[in-house]
């Protein structure tokens, strides 16, 4: 899985960011842990694994709801074109 | 027959805009008219943007200002018509084309202290210009009608050529084609010789009860400006391959780098019942 070619990402110092396709026009703002997530995909890190490593990032306290929510961002930026597989 | 106009970048550099064929020169000497610019005969085929009628394989520009067809020829770009442009909305979507290429390859050399603004330039009495931008429908002609209205001066309410000269930024004012394809432009004049001086810009949004300044969320500045840096380029950027647009959004990135030296992130919340010129005239 990984980002769309022509999809520039930008992280502002207060760790929110935006994500903005160069083909469409189209931009999305990020908030933090989307911004942490966008750039474990861009380093790689198979879809698998990004709950853990959210998990790791926050000291292994996550609430339940957790995966399902990062499985509900990946869904929403495979549908949004921002990444492929 | 051919035909060269030179577009001033900034101070000291140019765009190099070229057309031949009879009709294409027409349209070139009607764009360099509005931008009361000198078009004169020149060889276009060492310019960086050379609109051919009379290429093979090639599909007309059509009324809904889309193209079909366009070929990157080794750092030329070649957009054909099959069919002169003879209508009005054709013969703009052609000029636009002409001269948002001729950005277009001069933004791919990488030097970068300019940049094509979607938004409404605003002239204050002090001959400093305020930029707004923001998402279509949101107001920018609206604003500039305003201004008129409570007796500013402005021209441009589409596109605005922005260059950096050390610190400081300019503005120069270039056609509002959506007007001109529908209403015509005869008589419309955007003159770009003289440069304005940019004091403010302002991401264009609308307020509830209120009209006022305020500081903007840096991301959501950052993406309308992104925005309204690309919008004029998209068309151009599709006769490039994917890392080519890429790249142009990378140089553009660095233009806002620039800017974000310069003015801090901040939305004009605008309302309708209190006059701009109260809130724009303000100190920054």
């Amino acid at each position: 899985m990984k980002p769309k070619l022509t999809v520039m990402f930008r992280e502002e110092p207060d760790r929110t960011g935006f994500l903005f396709d160069m083909d469409s026009g189209a931009s999305v703002v990020l908030n933090r842990t989307g911004c942490f997530l966008w750039k474990l995909l861009e380093a790689g890190t198979p879809p698998g694994e990004l709950p853990g490593r959210l998990a790791e990032a926050c000291g292994g306290a996550l609430p339940p709801s957790a995966a399902a929510e990062t499985e509900a961002f990946l869904n929403s930026l495979r549908q949004g074109g921002w990444i492929g597989e | 027959m051919n035909r060269i106009l030179e577009l001033p970048l900034d101070f000291s550099r140019r765009i190099a805009v070229g057309a031949s064929g009879e009709e294409n020169c027409g349209l070139l000497e009607l764009l360099a008219g509005m931008l009361r610019l000198e078009c004169r005969p020149g060889e276009a085929r060492e310019t960086p943007v050379l609109l051919d009628s009379e290429r093979e394989n090639c599909v007309p520009v059509t009324h809904s200002f889309r193209w079909t067809d366009c070929r990157f020829d080794a750092g030329r770009i070649v957009q054909a018509f099959r069919e002169p442009c003879r209508e009005q909305a054709a013969r703009g979507a052609a000029m636009r084309l002409m001269l948002n290429c001729g950005y277009v390859l001069e933004l791919l050399k990488g030097q970068t202290p300019f940049a094509l603004f979607h938004g409404a330039l605003l002239e204050t009495a002090a001959g400093d210009g305020v930029l707004l931008f923001g998402t279509s429908e949101v107001g920018k002609t609206t604003s500039l009608n305003r201004w008129l209205a409570e007796g500013g001066r402005g021209t441009a309410d589409d596109e605005v050529l922005v260059f950096r000269q050390g610190e400081e930024f300019f503005c120069r004012p270039l056609p509002t084609w959506s007007r001109c394809m529908l209403e015509g432009w005869d008589a419309r004049q955007y003159p770009v010789a003289q440069a304005v001086r940019l004091r403010r810009l302002l991401w264009l949004t609308r307020g509830e009860r209120k009209q006022e300044i305020v500081p903007a969320a840096p991301a959501a500045w950052h993406t309308h400006l992104l925005s309204a840096l690309v919008l004029h380029l998209y068309g151009p950027l599709r006769l490039f391959p994917a890392p080519v647009k890429r790249q142009a959004g990378e140089i553009n990135w660095r233009f806002i780098e620039a800017l974000d030296r310069k003015f801090a992130p901040r939305t004009l919340k605008a309302h309708l019942q209190y006059p701009l010129h109260e809130t724009l005239e303000m100190e920054p």
